[in-house]
């Protein structure tokens, strides 16, 4: 049920339904990773903020139809500010996620002012310029980045002020699960609403959009700022999960990457960019592990496979599949 | 009284090449006009100039007494214009039911809304159930766009141009590329539109300009070379030499 395109206007459907359904969904999963890895918190921890940067993407990529290879720009720029934020004595952690939300709005809103106004490659072109002027002042800013050294000594407060970052990573990583699963739901009923789906009308043809009164530059800038704050809790979580921000959180590999998550899972589907970001790091971990040398191949031969075999993504398979079943009941 | 639509000595070249040529036109409220002419006269350049997709190089457009010269195209939809496309262009990912939403969330200012409220979910559904009903399209509401014929899928985009509840609605050749026997389902809905709406429909096909049409305008290199009824424009010497004209014209080329 949950997993069914969330449609404007619905007609019947369940009050809060897909919110909670998102809710449940990364709880269970949460769990799961907790009982299934249980000596890999950390590696789940940080799989779960890169997670919250492809949902971040794919409400600018999948919802606007933005080509970006600029995105890490707001997911770095959040967690360099909320490590400063902590090294400045600002220790309470939901404060310090709230810090590199803004920072990501911020940041979002620079993104969308600059690339909003092209299409296409001139917009690609632009989102990587910026990607690589954030990275290269990260690179220059060294008394608030620590340059290529990264910002370290990052020590944020208990949670609650009971549940200390341990080396067991317990409490991060039950603040990310927790931090993902609200943002889940949050955007859980965000795509439905009006104003999404107004960003999917420009996706599919922005001057038809124009032609209906819709004013397309505004409402990308507006859908920007949003996917930073999504970004930023990203950011913020590395930030105060890991102790340490690098110059790797701000850099094209990492937005380059995570479009390839977006395209795995199936851009424009929130359900897509968490199964992709979840899939591929977890391919990855493993291959890393057991094959050190031809990791990459690997992924590249999945990646080939996936665009091969099911074009829409992963979850545009699984609506296939689900379709075709319901049909054979019927 | 205002007319729905003004338009004086309207221009536009490319390059050398005039395209539009002084063009004063007017419409008034409940208007039902054609717009015919040759291939290459400059139909489509005038409506794009009007919606605001191209911007004229002299000349004004004045919507309901409102100089929209200078304006985007995106705010004159706002104020009541318009229009389909010679291509159907529709939000092709998108369900019937959504695509027709879109310019009703549009109308009542809801469209920057970042929640859906359900009370306002159940009206929009409502009125596009409504509205497709008049089209015949009802059955449609939750199908997704790229899945219907192209007939039908021409008719959306009409359905989008009315729910948009326009003053002035542009039609760009509605019936072309529909196959023949969905073609009543175009005739039936332009016959169907609110009465008050100014209409201004380009067309080749002289059978549903006959239907349609009380006035007729005819555009030949980008001028308006004659006004008046149907009948007095089938009769019109000048308007046949236009058409044949360009067709020696183009033959001549080839």
């Amino acid at each position: 049920m949950s997993l069914a395109p969330a449609r404007f206007p619905m007609g019947l459907s369940i009050p809060l339904g897909a919110e909670l359904a998102a809710l449940a969904a990364v709880g269970l999963l949460g769990v799961v990773g907790y009982v299934v890895f249980p000596d890999d918190l950390a590696f789940l921890t940080r799989l779960i903020s890169i997670t919250l940067l492809v949902l971040s993407l794919d409400l600018v990529t999948g919802y606007c139809g933005v080509a970006t290879l600029g995105q890490a720009a707001l997911f770095g720029v959040a967690a360099y500010a909320a490590g400063n934020a902590c090294i400045a004595g600002l220790t309470n952690p939901f404060l310090l996620l709230i810090v590199g939300m803004l920072a990501g709005v911020v940041t979002g809103i620079l993104s969308g002012l600059l690339i909003g106004r092209f299409r296409g490659l001139q917009q690609l072109v632009l989102s990587i310029a910026f990607g690589e002027l954030v990275a290269a002042l990260a690179n220059k800013l060294t008394p608030w980045t620590g340059g290529s050294d990264g910002l370290s000594g990052i020590t944020p407060a208990p949670v609650f002020g009971v549940f200390d970052f341990d080396l067991y990573g317990r409490t991060p990583y039950w603040l990310s699960v927790g931090t993902l699963a609200i943002v889940m739901a949050a955007l859980a009923a965000f795509v439905r609403s009006p104003f999404s789906l107004t960003c999917e009308a420009i996706r599919d043809d922005d001057l038809r959009a124009r032609m209906i009164g819709l004013a397309v530059y505004p409402r990308l800038i507006a859908m920007y700022a949003v996917s930073g704050a999504v970004a930023g809790a990203g950011g913020a979580l590395t930030a105060i999960t890991t102790g340490v921000v690098g110059l790797d959180s701000v850099s094209f590999e990492r937005s380059a990457e995570v479009l390839v998550m977006l395209v795995l899972g199936g851009a424009g589907r929130l359900w897509g960019a968490l199964m992709g970001a979840i899939l591929f790091q977890v391919f990855e971990h493993y291959v890393t592990t057991s094959n050190p040398y031809s990791w990459l191949a690997l992924v590249g031969l999945m990646l080939i496979a996936i665009v091969v075999f099911a074009p829409g993504g992963l979850m545009r398979g699984v609506d296939l599949a689900r379709r075709r079943w319901m049909r054979r009941r019927a | 009284m205002t007319a729905a639509l003004r338009i004086e000595g309207l221009a536009r070249h490319f390059g050398g090449v005039m395209v539009t040529n002084d063009v004063s036109l007017e419409l008034v409220s409940g208007d039902r006009v054609a717009l015919i002419g040759p291939n290459g006269a400059g139909k489509t350049t005038l409506v794009n100039l009007i919606s605001g997709h191209l911007k004229p190089n002299g000349g004004s457009i004045m919507l309901e007494g409102r100089d929209i010269t200078r304006m985007s195209a995106a705010r004159r939809a706002r104020l009541g214009l318009a229009r389909t496309f010679q291509i159907t262009r529709l939000f092709h990912s998108l369900t019937v039911g959504q695509n027709v939403a879109l310019p009703i969330l549009q109308g009542r200012n809801l469209s920057r809304r970042l929640l859906s409220r359900r009370r306002d979910e159940r009206a929009v559904r409502r009125d596009c159930e409504a509205l497709l009903d008049e089209l015949n399209l009802a059955e449609f509401l939750d199908t997704p766009v790229r899945e219907l014929a192209y007939g039908q899928q021409r008719l959306v985009d009409i359905a989008i141009g009315l729910a948009l509840e326009p003053r002035v609605l542009l039609l760009d050749e509605p019936a072309a590329g529909v196959p023949h026997d969905e073609a009543p389902l175009i005739l039936g809905a332009i016959a169907r539109l609110r009465p008050d709406i100014a209409v201004m429909m380009i067309e080749h096909d002289m059978d549903l300009v006959f239907r349609f049409a009380k006035r007729v305008l005819v555009l030949a290199e980008g001028r308006l070379i004659f006004a008046g009824s149907p009948s007095e424009v089938a009769a019109d010497p000048g308007v046949r030499r236009a058409y044949l004209g360009s067709y020696a014209h183009g033959r001549g080329e080839a």
